[in-house]
């Protein structure tokens, strides 16, 4: 399922930024999206730095992307203890509103890059499993329902 | 009590008069009898499910510390406050194993207990169903059936350990707590459907309470 775009950049949407990014923090994970909290709006935060420095995004999309790929193993804690190897573009530019509701273009490399890429994904209802072969993809459902049936 | 500003005779002291329970005093309205813990002391928010903080196994706690008996005290008042009779860290975001609770009845005397991590040491083959709820998926419930008589081990806030057995609404809730530090939810018990049906309105609340 697909996130609603926001329509302006408020206190309300500033407030659920903080929440995803103490539920990012304490994971600890490089990123989040909305829908993960249960929050079906196009909101992002991007933290793959080794200092504190995470980036807000509202409505982004990916306006440019580099033919070079990168291979990172990804996780989501929607689907704890499942990873798999992921092929992305090593670089891309985001178009977004940042938190004063301004829009802008950031390029993302790098872990970055492979965070928001799954960010955006998230938004539009994908999981980074999608992204796999259909074989490679079928193991990791089949190994998440095995687990789910075990109670975990 | 190391604290002489603290009203004589409290009911339940935990630790060394961090937490002082007045007799009379209504559920939800614990009395904080110490100045300076009222100053400390606060109702933290309860995350409300689907949250990613949720799902997560939290890490084992290498000690007791003020920190930790800070943090016992607040989740007690953030339960009494809700009100629940169970909580654990990881609703309130903190990935940590313990939990706290007290199911002593709503007239009772107050018996507020911590647990730091807890695990089962013995579970009966005689099961009980009891009607679930959770601070983290408010105004749900449902019936979910676990062994009617539970032991578990574990530590207090001032590190001592102790083995103790729970039955009846007990044995329920330390079992729904100690779920909690494993990222499980009691929806998990339940259907696909009807847990998918139950995350909707959850995320139907978070855009309610979002637009408030």
């Amino acid at each position: 399922m697909a996130a609603a775009p926001v329509t302006s950049v408020d206190d309300d949407i500033r407030a659920i930024w903080d929440e995803m990014l103490s539920a990012m923090y304490a994971m600890p994970g490089v990123g989040l999206a909305a829908p993960q909290i249960g929050v079906m709006l196009r909101l992002a935060v991007v933290d793959a730095g080794e200092k504190r420095a995470a980036i807000r995004m509202a409505n982004p999309e990916i306006v440019k992307a580099s033919t070079t790929l990168q291979i990172h193993e990804e996780g989501s804690p929607n689907l704890p203890g499942l990873y798999a190897k992921v092929s992305r573009p090593d670089r891309v530019t985001l178009r977004f509103l940042d938190e004063t509701g301004v829009r802008v273009e950031h390029e993302f490399t790098g872990l970055w890059s492979t965070s928001a890429q799954h960010q955006v994904d998230h938004l539009n209802g994908r999981m980074f499993f999608d992204r796999l072969g259909p074989v490679k993809r079928r193991m990791l459902i089949d190994k998440h329902l095995k687990q789910q049936k075990r109670g975990r | 009590m190391d604290n002489a500003w603290c009203l004589p005779s409290p009911i339940t002291g935990i630790g060394q008069g961090q937490f002082v329970i007045l007799p009379n005093m209504p559920r939800g309205l614990v009395g904080l009898a110490c100045l300076d813990y009222l100053n400390s002391m606060s109702i933290r928010p309860i995350l409300i499910h689907p949250d990613p903080r949720l799902k997560k196994k939290c890490a084992e706690l290498p000690g007791v510390d003020a920190d930790l008996r800070r943090l016992a005290d607040d989740m007690l008042e953030t339960m009494y406050d809700a009100p629940g009779v169970g909580l654990a860290a990881p609703q309130i975001g903190v990935l940590k194993r313990i939990f706290v609770m007290d199911v002593a009845g709503k007239e009772a005397t107050p018996e507020p207990r911590v647990l730091i991590n807890p695990e089962l040491t013995w579970t009966s083959e005689a099961l009980n169903t009891y009607e679930e709820g959770c601070l983290s998926i408010p105004e749900i419930f449902d019936e979910i059936t676990r062994p009617a008589v539970v032991r578990m081990r574990y530590l207090d806030v001032d590190g001592k350990e102790h083995e103790d057995e729970f039955d009846g609404l007990g044995a329920t809730c330390v079992q729904h707590e100690l779920d909690h530090l494993n990222g499980k939810l009691f929806i998990d018990f339940l259907s696909v459907a009807r847990r998918g049906l139950i995350t909707g309105k959850m995320k139907k609340l978070k855009r309610e309470r979002a637009r408030d």
